[in-house]
């Protein structure tokens, strides 16, 4: 199996996942059943008459991308059924949970910020990144040594005698 | 479907034959096919029923959802194609032809 049809079969099982999920189990099982026998079907249709793994891949994704908006005007219509439509107040408990959490998190982050030091202004910054550093000290002298000129070894001349 | 003589299909041969039908390259697309089909069902048009799994299981295949028309959607399919006949003749009369 090319790497395509791969990611082709993985795709559209994956949307038919996506748009049956929280469905009651009778109609998703239906759903994701029937989608993989003509997953199924169309391969080996199309097998039996040649056509590449990759042509294969590409007709299941152009089928895939044309029946979206189907797909999710068919799940709208399914929440809209009487049978299907969840209670009001499971509804409103959940956006209340929702409108809950999001004000703590909101509490949480406006305390975080307001616990923390005042920043400085943004010219002290710049100083402080700016500043100029002194030059370094300059290295110290060698200490004397003796050293060649040529192939004779040169002495440090002598010391002058010390007057008596 | 019902023109071949087909007392039961499952959705790709619907699509197959729809796409031969109107000679295109690209099949019906899942959603728009299998929606069209559940929106059939709760009209009453056609009836569907999940093939026996021993059939399946014996070709290593998945199972086939098999629909079939009931007499109110054989009735709407005649009315359909009467309808049709009328409005445009040549093009009814071209699709009709052996191949």
């Amino acid at each position: 199996m090319s790497a395509l049809l791969f990611c082709a079969l993985a795709l559209v099982r994956g949307w038919t996942r996506l748009s049956t999920w929280r469905m009651d189990p009778a109609s998703r099982d239906d759903r994701r059943a029937e989608i993989e026998s003509d997953l199924w079907e169309f391969h080996e249709d199309a097998r039996r008459r040649g056509s590449s793994p990759e042509r294969i891949a590409i007709h299941m994704l152009a089928r895939l991308f044309a029946g979206i908006p189907d797909d999710v005007r068919w799940r709208v219509e399914y929440e809209q059924e009487p049978a299907h439509r969840r209670p009001s107040w499971l509804t409103a408990a959940a956006a209340a949970g929702a409108a809950g959490i999001a004000a703590l998190w909101v509490g949480f982050l406006v305390s975080t910020f307001a616990s923390l030091p005042p920043l400085p202004d943004s010219g002290a910054v710049v100083r402080v990144f700016l500043r100029t550093t002194p030059a370094p000290p300059p290295p110290p002298p060698p200490p004397l040594t003796p050293f060649r000129v040529g192939m004779s070894r040169v002495q440090p001349p002598p010391p002058p005698p010390s007057p008596r | 479907m019902h023109q071949r003589g087909a007392a039961e299909f499952h959705g790709y041969e619907m699509a197959k034959t729809l796409g031969d039908a109107a000679d295109t390259r690209l099949l019906t697309a899942y959603g728009t096919l299998y929606r069209a089909l559940g929106r059939l069902e709760k009209m009453g048009l056609v009836t569907s029923r999940w093939e026996d799994p021993h059939v399946p299981a014996r070709e290593n295949r998945p199972g086939r959802r098999l629909y079939m028309l009931t007499a109110l959607g054989e009735a709407a399919a005649d009315a359909a194609r009467g309808a049709e006949t009328a409005s445009s003749p040549k093009r009814a009369r071209r699709r009709l032809a052996p191949a």
